[in-house]
């Protein structure tokens, strides 16, 4: 599946993305995620187990965005119309040294 | 709960205070999802520990992950013993 998909060209120092279906089968992908089956899962299972969590420390609140951030690179995560969306970016103090 | 470790949270509820960012709550628990102190917070620690595992092996390295929506927003941080969640009001 290289069929490059216009929603994430505006994304800056994207190194790669990844579209899922509500069922965690991948749809598109493309860059360092492209063909990466173990990362398409734990992002599902992750997507899966955030919905079940609050943002707010009483009140049930769920989420829109998930970030998984390291020192090199951050997961950028989202669901909309039945889709999980996540991008892989480089993080900008990498891309200074 | 241990007196330590509420005075550790604190003291870390006042350095975000410094830094302009209100804190809501705070949760420590452990790998697998105890309870270790919490600090305004009424919800089951149980994803915490699971969403720190798998950023951990997405990444391969330290990971912070943030579930965030326009209005809140909670940090989750993994170190050797612990997983510590804090809830704040998102910075935008």
């Amino acid at each position: 599946m290289s069929v490059s998909l216009k929603v994430f060209d505006d994304v800056p120092d994207c190194v790669g993305y990844i579209v899922m279906s509500a069922d965690g089968f991948v749809e598109h992908s493309h860059g360092d995620l492209q063909n990466n089956e173990a990362v398409a899962n734990l992002i599902y299972k992750m997507v899966l187990c955030a919905v079940k969590m609050s943002v707010h420390p009483t009140k049930q609140m769920s989420f829109e965005r998930i970030t998984v951030s390291d020192d090199q690179y951050v997961y950028c995560i989202s669901c909309a119309n039945n889709h999980i969306y996540a991008v892989k970016r480089r993080q900008e103090s990498s891309t200074m040294a | 709960m241990d007196k330590k470790l509420e005075t550790i949270i604190d003291t870390t509820i006042e350095r975000f205070n410094i830094i302009d960012v209100e804190v809501k709550g705070v949760l420590v628990c452990d790998k697998n999802g105890l309870v270790l102190a919490t600090k305004n917070v009424s919800i089951a620690p149980g994803p915490i520990a699971r969403l720190a595992e798998l950023a951990a092996e997405l990444s391969g390295r330290r990971t912070t992950v943030c579930l965030e929506n326009n209005e809140d927003q909670v940090l989750i941080n993994q170190t050797e013993k612990a997983v510590v969640g804090v809830y704040t009001k998102h910075a935008s």
